[in-house]
């Protein structure tokens, strides 16, 4: 085991509780073992102490799967977090990254891709439904909530046995850092409008018949409530938009379609977010806790690219953009949301070491510097002055990422595909460097070699593929969205590890909160965090942020979902008058 | 949303641990995961929509025998043997690596004065184009009332030409003329018995 014996102890840790949605959970149990000692410790409901019993400072390391879950218990209890921990999962995943588990990525899935006996699951529901009970729980439910903990934590300790020779030790200590920077966020949580939710929740059957009636009377293409393909079909042919068909000549109806299209055609907006609404129950499933906070697991390295994979109704930022509207600092308080500007640009340039793009970067304005670069447009060409130019180049840019074709392009853009290809010859000639680049990336793992961030997260095409993605094109973005997951971590490390409370990571953004007179501080503390994170995996080359602070007591909104929002903050008063009026 | 936007300004190194977490980053560095392997070129003048640029300093003078109908640029090359026995129907071209934008690389027959100096202005223009494309990116098109090239240089000049390194004349050739049946080095090739009617 390389590195593991600068340790004078090794304990693997396994806990239950009790976590309502929305709410922070009630620890049920802890156990652990020491793997050189054997000993093991076991505290359980009514017999925690203020200290944990076993190793937590430098000298020790703390092994378990999934260690969020621990960690969440660590801070229920008041305990101290690890000081090094190696999340199996995380490893799990990095190792089998792009290839089939059969039994899934969780600790039986780990254990049988190794060959391992575990628990059966007749020995594992009794177990978590106990614990799922919630407290108090009896002497002979306690004594089973031990045994079924000391089970996975031997489980556990025969994982990390086989899986140990393998470990990246120093990238796999930083994952598991943030395994401890997620569970301060998950504890944290994001504050919500619960009166407004409450009323929304309430009168939401009514207001969604009212949306579809109003919203509809532009497009004509629901029936009821249901959305109708012939009827969608006959509203494109009539405002001339070129929409993408599956292989069967179908409109392509997926969600992510209606995202893609909206953000070049706002007029397909509205619709999107109704269909969203309607078809993902997102308001009933919102997890919202008795302290007004949103929680929900954030599924860590739980995407290809090692991004969190929060729940996407549970949690406040999934792809209902207008519920973002719930979002509402406390009295007093105040939130900020802050992203690095053009993140995947800056990535892609850094990584790449393409020069001109690094300069298109560093001149503030990527899209536009790319049209300036590409002869498009002068010199002094401004954002204001060139607006649909600047658009149109960052489409291209956007569009590039994903290996995006001259037909799409121009479907996207509304232009000839002589013009579309001829934008994208611009994009090959201006950045020759980054399309070396970002082709030897779809080469490499194509032919079977691992992709590989800076920190060691990991994407294989192999023999035993997961069949959605063997797809160029999501292996093309790969280092950019990759990469940008591990400067999300290490931002929400250094952030939540120095006191910055951190409601929510999103992708390329942190939500903070602070009390209303420390924000502008705060921001300026988690700004400096996202520019350290930038330099470090971009070796120096730093990515600016921007931040929107939101003060008590107006809301957090989001330019995509505003409309979405009005529209359903109006209906709503007029069917709550005396909440709304 | 307030409209309290701002940018936030970077600041000095946080602490040691921006210097730890940077010591265990991996070096991103590619290793090439294909090698190109060229399998073929062409030798013809550039395409009238294409802008491209001429390799500095490698060129060889040739003789060849052209063939009007053939869409690959009709170059066939003459072997020294051939050369006495081929008459008038040697010509001397001058060939001169070209790239384009998109990378791809191609010979340029640019045909040589006439033994006597004379040299026509298709010729010539061509000539004047291919010296202009060693330092700008320029296309060329074809305009029968002027009875020669126009040269249009390209108002934004771009990125360097990205030259393949260790181009090798030799390969280029064999590549464009011997792996293609284009070298005319015998008395029983078709080109020469064609010429003297004996296909």
């Amino acid at each position: 085991m390389s590195g593991f014996d600068q340790y004078a102890e090794i304990w693997v840790v396994d806990s239950e509780y009790y976590a309502p949605a929305g709410e922070r959970q009630v620890p049920a149990c802890i156990v652990a073992r020491e793997l050189r000692t054997g000993s093991v410790v076991r505290r359980v409901y009514g017999e925690f102490a203020s200290a944990p019993p076993f190793g937590v400072d430098g000298r020790a390391l703390y092994v378990s799967f999934y260690a969020s879950a621990e960690m969440g218990t660590h801070l229920a209890l008041g305990w101290p977090l690890p000081r090094n921990i190696v999340d199996l999962f995380a490893e799990f995943r990095v190792a089998t990254n792009g290839r089939e588990t059969p039994a899934g990525s969780g600790l039986l899935g780990a254990l049988a891709y190794h060959g391992l006996d575990s628990i059966s699951a007749a020995q594992k529901d009794p177990g978590r439904e106990i614990a799922m009970r919630g407290p108090p729980w009896g002497e002979e439910q306690r004594a089973q909530l031990l045994a079924y903990c000391t089970s996975d934590v031997d489980a556990t300790a025969r994982l990390f046995d086989r899986m140990a020779p393998a470990i990246d030790l120093p990238r796999a200590l930083f994952r598991g850092r943030y395994m401890a920077a997620a569970a301060r966020m998950e504890w944290n949580g994001t504050p919500i409008d619960t009166a407004t939710l409450a009323t929304l929740r309430e009168q939401w059957e009514h207001i969604q018949t009212d949306l579809i009636a109003e919203i509809d009377k532009d497009y004509g293409c629901f029936e009821g409530t249901t959305f109708k393909r012939a009827l969608f079909e006959q509203f494109l042919a009539r405002n001339g938009i070129a929409w993408p068909r599956l292989k069967s000549g179908q409109l392509d109806l997926e969600d992510d379609t209606f995202k893609e299209i909206a953000r070049s055609n706002p007029i397909i907006a509205p619709l999107r977010e109704i269909r969203s609404s309607l078809s993902q129950m997102r308001l009933a499933r919102l997890s919202v806790g008795s302290d007004a906070r949103n929680r929900a697991m954030l599924s860590a390295f739980g995407a290809s690219s090692g991004r969190n994979t929060p729940s996407n109704t549970k949690f406040i930022f999934g792809p209902s953009v207008w519920m973002r509207g719930l979002i509402k600092p406390e009295p007093n308080t105040a939130l900020a949301y802050i992203d690095w500007s053009a993140q995947e640009f800056g990535i892609a340039a850094a990584l790449s070491g393409d020069e001109r793009m690094m300069a298109a970067y560093r001149s503030g304005d990527p899209y536009l510097e790319f049209a300036r670069q590409a002869g498009a447009v002068p010199v002094d060409a401004t954002k204001q002055s060139h607006k649909s130019t600047r658009d149109m180049f960052k489409t291209v840019v956007l569009g590039v990422g994903y290996g995006m074709e001259a037909e799409t392009l121009a479907g996207r853009l509304g232009i000839s595909t002589i013009e579309s290809r001829a934008l994208l010859q611009k994009h090959r000639e201006t950045y020759p460097q980054f399309c070396r680049w970002s082709q030897n990336s779809v080469d490499t793992a194509m032919s079977g070699t691992p992709l590989n961030t800076v920190f060691g997260w990991r994407y294989t095409v192999g023999p035993h593929l997961r069949r959605a993605e063997a797809n160029p094109r999501t292996v093309r973005n790969f280092p950019m969205q990759a990469n940008g997951a591990e400067m999300l971590r290490i931002a929400c490390c250094l952030a939540t590890e120095r006191g910055v409370r951190v409601c929510a990571p999103v992708h390329d953004a942190i939500l903070i909160e602070a009390p209303a007179d420390q924000i502008e501080a705060e921001v300026v503390r988690m700004g400096g965090y996202m520019a350290a994170a930038s330099r470090i995996v971009l070796a120096g080359f730093e990515l600016r942020t921007d931040a929107e602070i939101i003060r008590y007591p107006d809301r957090y909104s989001d330019a995509r979902g505003q409309v979405m929002w009005d529209r359903v903050m109006k209906l709503l008063r007029a069917r709550a008058p005396v909440a709304y009026g | 949303m307030s409209n309290n936007d701002f940018k936030v300004v970077a600041t000095d190194p946080i602490d040691p641990d921006e210097a730890f977490l940077a010591s265990i980053r991996l070096d991103p560095a590619q290793i090439e995961a294909v090698v190109k392997i060229p399998v073929t070129l062409q030798c013809r003048k550039p395409g009238r929509h294409e802008f491209v640029r001429v390799h500095p300093t490698l060129q060889l003078t040739v003789g060849a025998i052209e063939l009007k109908d053939d869409t690959d640029g009709g170059l066939c090359l003459v072997g020294q043997a051939m050369v006495a026995s081929l008459g008038d129907e040697l010509k001397m071209f001058v060939l001169r690596p070209y790239i384009n934008k998109v990378g791809t690389m191609r010979l340029w027959p640019i045909r040589q004065p006439d033994p006597d100096g004379k040299q026509n202005e298709w010729h010539r223009s061509a000539a004047t184009a291919a010296a202009r494309a060693v330092e700008k990116w320029v296309r060329i098109t074809s305009n029968r009332d002027l009875g020669g090239y126009e040269l249009f240089e390209a108002v934004n000049q771009g990125a360097e030409p990205a030259w393949p390194p260790g181009l090798d004349l030799a390969k280029m050739m064999k590549l464009a003329f011997a792996d293609r049946g284009r070298v005319v080095d015998s008395p029983e090739h078709p080109l020469v018995k064609q010429l003297y009617g004996r296909l």
